[in-house]
């Protein structure tokens, strides 16, 4: 009996150590494993302006649009960035053109339809691969190229009164990986 | 021996998460990077104070089917545009083209030349006065 209660409190204290290396840290015997950090850094998005929105002339009193289709006269910009990744598009649109010289302005309108892009699906600017809202946030996918091309028309609103001479304001678009 | 071994691995350790916080970092930025692209919106009005009465329209009182001359009295480039006030009070702007009736672009414009509308100016069947108001772009 004797023999057994000694054997107990021997092994009760060696499982007592046991526990205090384990959870000690003062581990005497070391082990080493490796493991791979791998990350996917996607290309940087560029984008460029290609063609300005130009309305040309204006008569006082009539509105003039220009449709996102029309060569040389529609805006334009072409995004690159990573084959196939989802990006957002945001216009900054002006709600006016200010005069080049004197304190005047003119409305410019731009509605639902007054945009188009192409993600190398479609035919280029006159067979885009789709319509967009220039006026809220979209999100498309670039190209199997990483390429995305964006068009946009408006009308301009001349009053009766407009006083004459060169008018002009900034198209901004604002592109970004949503990281899908 | 064992201490500077433990100190060793230690470095190693924090190297090691070092750089994958700076992958990391470098992962979210690139991720969230975004880019900006300004074009200008361009259009240029025509001073009409210039240009004013340089033509004349014949009659100027016409009726709905009407056909109407436009007489050039200065020469110039450009456009013809005419406004023409419906009996109802309306104003209808047109831009006319020699014998088309409408859209003259950027072609020399003779004096004395005479356009004449092949479409109906105006769609009512009231009295319509034609006036001339930019000429001359």
């Amino acid at each position: 009996m004797r023999f057994l209660i000694k054997l107990m409190v021997k092994l009760l204290i060696l499982a007592g150590i046991a526990i205090y290396l384990f959870f000690s840290g003062e581990v005497k015997a070391q082990e080493s494993a490796t493991i791979q950090a791998v990350a996917n850094v996607l290309p940087a998005l560029l984008i460029t302006g290609e063609n300005d929105l130009e309305f040309g002339t204006v008569f006082p009193g009539t509105d003039k649009s220009v449709d996102k289709a029309t060569l040389g006269s529609a805006g334009e910009f072409h995004i690159q960035g990573n084959n196939n990744a989802e990006i957002t598009l945001d216009f900054d649109l002006p709600a006016q053109l200010d005069h080049e010289t004197i304190a005047a302005a003119m409305d410019i309108l731009f509605v639902a339809t007054d945009a188009s892009y192409d993600d190398e699906s479609g035919g280029g600017q006159l067979s885009p691969a789709g319509i967009m809202d220039p006026r809220v946030i979209t999100t498309l996918d670039l190209g199997p190229t990483g390429q995305l091309d964006v068009w946009i028309g408006g009308t301009v609103q001349p009053t009766l009164t407009q006083t004459g001479g060169d008018y002009s304001g900034d198209v901004t678009l604002t592109v970004a990986y949503t990281g899908n | 021996m064992l201490y500077l071994q433990k100190e060793k691995d230690t470095a190693m350790s924090i190297f090691f998460r070092l750089c994958c916080f700076l992958i990391i970092l470098l992962l979210v930025r690139s991720v969230s990077a975004q880019e900006s692209q300004s074009i200008r919106a361009t259009a240029h009005v025509i001073n009409s104070e210039m240009v004013k009465a340089s033509a004349e329209a014949s009659p100027l009182n016409i009726y709905g089917t009407d056909i109407f001359e436009v007489i050039v009295l200065k020469p110039g480039n450009g456009n013809i545009q005419l406004n023409i006030i419906g009996g109802d009070g309306k104003t209808e702007q047109q831009t006319i083209e020699p014998n088309k009736g409408y859209l003259y672009h950027k072609t020399l414009i003779d004096a004395g030349r005479k356009w004449k509308s092949q479409e109906s100016a105006v769609s009512d069947s009231s009295s319509t006065l034609v006036t001339i108001i930019y000429l001359d772009i």
